[in-house]
C-alpha cells in the first residue's frame, strides 16, 4: 500500500472559533492507483490532499506513505520528503511567472544533487514528455492555460517523484484544454505507473480515475472503485 | 539555492529596483559627504605638525604683535626658525572672489613649510628664490590657478581694506600642496612689501601670528611655556599653543555643526532604509505565493528567506557602491573647489567609502529581514492560498 490515512482529524481557528475540517478519515491508495477525491465545496477535499503531500500536519491520526509516518516530522523534514516524493499539480498551475518554462521546470532538481548537464537532460525529458519541447523559453505569461498546466505537470514529475497530487487540476481550463491535461495524467498513469490522488469537481476528470472517494463535510462517505 | 530567482525577479521589476537602488545611492552619497565633512574637519587637527607653535596675542587672534619679536623668538632655546603669517584680506577684481591673502616672510616660510621630504608647500628652488628677490612678487596655489588662471609673471592687482591702498603683486611661483590638508587656494606676498605700506601710512609695523618652527625630539609644551613667559609682563603678551591646537580652534568655530551633520546623516539613513524596507516588504507580500510554491516543492524556509534577504542586500550594496562611487568621482576625481577651499582636503577616506558601503549592506539585511521573518513562518498552506 502506498498511502495508509488512519484516524486523521484536522481543525482551523477561524477567528476566535475552531473549525474541525476532517473527522477521522481514514484511506487507502495503492501503488499505481488513480484516486479521485470529490465533494462539495468545504468538505474536506484539499484539506486531505494537503496533509498527504504533507503541506500541514494532521492534528491526530496517523500518515504513512511508503512506509514513512509523516507525522511528528519538523518542517524541514517534510520539505525534503516532498521534495523526494510527491510531484503536485495546483488548480491556477503556480508556475513562478519570472521563470520561463525550463527554468520553472528545473526548480526542483536545484534540491537534487544533479549536475547541470543532467538537470538539463531531466527537464528536456519532462517537458517532451509534455508536449512542450519547443516552449521551454517561454515565459508562463506567454503561454495558454493549458500550456501552463503542462508546464506544471512537466515540473511534478521531472523528480519522478513516488506519486502525483493534483487539486482540480482542470478546474480552470477550458473543455478541449482540460481534456489533454486528462490525456496527459492518463498517460502517466499508464504508461510510467504514477499514482494520482486529485481533486475534482469534474465528473469527467473523475471518470479517469480509479476509485472515487467521496467526502462531505468532513467525512469520508463514499469509497467507489469503477470498473 | 536558485539564485536565478533572485536576479530574474530583480530583472523583472528592473524600474522598482533601479529607484531603490537609487534611493539608497542617494542617501548614501550625502551620507558620505557629511561624514567627509566631519573627518576632513578632524583631519586638519589630527595631520598637524607636531613641531610646530603658534605664536598669537594674549589678547585675542585678530590682535596684531610686535615684528620685533621675531628676533626674540628666534632666541627661545629649542627654536629651529621663525616665520609670520599676517591676514591682508583685501579685494581681488570683486569682493565675491574669496581666497586667502597673506603677508609673509619668504625666506623663513621657504625654511618651516617648504623643505624637507614632503613640504608641506611644494615649489620649485627656482620659484622661491625669484619670491624672495622682488619684493613686488606673491605666490599662489595651484587651487587658484584652475580657478583664476594665474600664471609666472602676472601682475594681480589688489585693493587693500585692512590695509588700505592699491596692491600689484607679481606671480612668481605656484605652489602645489605637499598634504591634503594645506589650502590650494592662497597668496603669499612679501611682509616688506606691506611693511611699506603701513609706514607710509604712518601705521606701525605688526605681524599677524608668528609660527615656530621647533628642534625635532624637544618638548614643544615646554617650548611654548618658555615664549609666554617671556613675554608676559610685556605689553604685547603671547598665547602659544602646538599647529594642532591652533587648528582645533578653527574647527571649534563650527561648534555643533559635526554633531548636526551626524545627525542629518542619521536622518538620511533612516529614510533609505524606509525606503529598502518598503520595497523588500511589497516584494514579500508579492511574492507569498512564490514563497508557498517554493517551500510545496520543498525548498526549506531559510533558502526561500536568504534569497529575499540576498535580494535586498544586493540592491543596497549595490546602491551603496554607486553612492560612494559618486561621491568619489565628485570630491575625489573631479574635485569641488568651493569644498576644497572651504575643507582642504576634503577626500572619501577609505574608512568612509568602506563604512558606508557596509551601512548600506547592513539597510539591505535588515530591510531583508523582515520579509525573510514572516517568509519563513509562512506556512506553504497559508502561501498557496494566495495569489500574487
Amino acid at each position: 500500500m502506498l498511502i495508509e490515512v488512519r484516524g486523521v482529524v484536522k481543525s482551523y481557528a477561524k477567528g476566535a472559533e475552531t473549525v474541525r475540517v476532517l473527522h477521522g478519515i481514514d484511506l487507502d491508495v495503492g501503488d499505481a492507483e488513480w484516486v479521485a477525491l470529490m465533494g462539495p465545496s468545504g468538505s474536506g477535499k484539499t484539506t486531505l490532499l494537503n496533509l498527504l503531500g504533507g503541506l500541514d500536519v494532521p492534528d491526530e491520526g496517523s500518515i504513512v506513505v511508503g512506509g514513512e509516518d509523516l507525522v511528528g516530522r519538523s518542517p524541514a523534514e517534510l520539505a525534503g520528503w516532498r521534495s523526494r516524493h510527491v510531484g503536485f499539480i495546483f488548480q491556477l498551475y503556480n508556475l513562478l511567472a519570472v521563470l520561463t518554462a525550463y527554468q520553472n521546470v528545473e526548480l526542483p532538481l536545484l534540491l537534487t544533487p544533479l549536475s547541470r548537464k543532467e538537470r538539463r537532460e531531466h527537464v528536456e525529458v519532462a517537458l517532451s514528455t509534455v508536449g512542450l519541447s519547443d516552449r521551454m523559453d517561454h515565459y508562463p505569461s506567454q503561454l495558454s492555460g493549458g500550456q501552463q498546466q503542462r508546464v506544471a505537470i512537466a515540473r511534478a514529475i521531472v523528480t519522478d517523484p513516488s506519486f502525483l497530487l493534483a487539486d482540480e487540476p482542470t478546474g480552470d481550463l477550458d473543455a478541449k484544454s482540460a481534456h489533454e491535461i486528462l490525456d496527459l495524467l492518463q498517460a502517466l498513469h499508464e504508461h510510467y505507473g504514477k499514482s494520482i490522488v486529485m481533486v475534482t469537481h469534474d465528473p469527467a476528470a473523475a471518470k479517469c480515475a480509479d476509485r472515487l472517494v467521496h467526502l462531505e463535510k468532513g467525512f469520508l462517505v463514499a469509497d467507489e472503485v469503477r470498473s | 539555492m536558485p539564485w536565478r530567482l533572485l536576479v530574474a525577479h530583480l530583472r523583472r521589476s528592473w524600474f522598482r529596483t533601479a529607484l531603490t537602488a537609487a534611493g539608497v545611492a542617494l542617501a548614501i552619497f550625502l551620507l558620505a559627504t557629511l561624514r567627509t565633512v566631519v573627518t576632513g574637519l578632524q583631519s586638519v587637527v589630527k595631520d598637524s605638525n607636531a613641531n610646530r607653535l603658534v605664536v598669537t596675542s594674549a589678547l585675542g587672534l585678530f590682535k596684531n604683535q610686535p615684528v620685533r619679536l621675531r628676533h626674540e623668538l628666534q632666541t627661545v632655546p629649542g627654536v629651529r626658525d621663525v616665520t609670520d603669517w599676517t591676514w591682508f584680506g583685501g579685494v581681488y577684481i570683486d569682493e565675491k572672489n574669496m581666497f586667502s591673502r597673506f603677508a609673509t616672510e619668504p625666506a623663513t616660510l621657504r625654511r618651516v613649510y617648504g623643505e624637507g621630504p614632503r613640504p608641506d608647500i611644494a615649489m620649485p628652488a627656482d620659484q622661491w628664490e625669484a619670491f624672495e628677490a622682488d619684493r613686488g612678487s606673491c605666490i599662489v596655489g595651484m587651487g587658484l590657478v584652475r580657478e583664476f588662471g594665474f600664471a609666472i609673471g602676472d601682475k594681480i592687482e589688489m585693493t587693500g581694506n585692512i590695509f588700505p591702498g592699491q596692491y600689484t603683486f607679481t606671480v612668481r611661483g605656484i605652489y602645489l600642496k605637499g598634504r591634503d590638508q594645506i589650502d590650494e587656494a592662497m597668496l603669499f606676498f612679501q611682509w616688506k612689501y606691506l611693511e611699506q605700506s603701513i609706514e607710509r601710512d604712518g601705521g606701525t609695523s605688526e605681524v599677524g601670528i608668528f609660527v615656530l618652527a621647533c628642534d625635532p625630539n624637544v618638548e614643544t609644551g615646554a617650548i611654548a611655556r618658555d615664549v609666554d613667559l617671556r613675554f608676559a609682563s610685556s605689553d604685547h603678551a603671547t598665547t602659544t599653543v602646538t599647529e594642532a591646537a591652533f587648528n582645533q580652534m578653527f574647527v571649534s568655530m563650527w561648534g555643533n555643526v559635526p554633531l548636526l551633520l551626524s545627525m542629518i546623516g542619521g536622518a538620511v539613513l533612516f529614510a533609505a532604509f524606509m525606503i529598502a524596507l518598503n520595497t523588500m516588504l511589497l516584494a514579500g507580500r508579492e511574492r507569498r505565493l512564490e514563497i508557498g510554491v517554493l517551500k510545496a516543492l520543498g525548498f526549506p524556509g531559510g533558502v526561500v528567506a536568504t534569497l529575499l534577504v540576498a535580494e535586498s542586500v544586493l540592491v543596497c550594496g549595490t546602491g551603496g557602491v554607486a553612492g560612494v562611487a559618486a561621491a568619489h568621482w565628485m570630491f575625489d576625481i573631479r574635485r569641488v573647489e568651493i569644498l576644497d577651499r572651504m575643507f582642504p582636503g576634503f577626500m572619501i577616506l577609505p574608512e568612509t567609502a568602506l563604512g558606508a558601503v557596509a551601512i548600506a549592506a547592513l539597510v539591505g539585511l535588515v530591510s531583508g529581514a523582515v520579509p525573510a521573518i514572516v517568509a519563513t513562518r509562512t506556512s506553504v498552506v497559508s502561501g498557496l492560498s494566495r495569489r500574487g
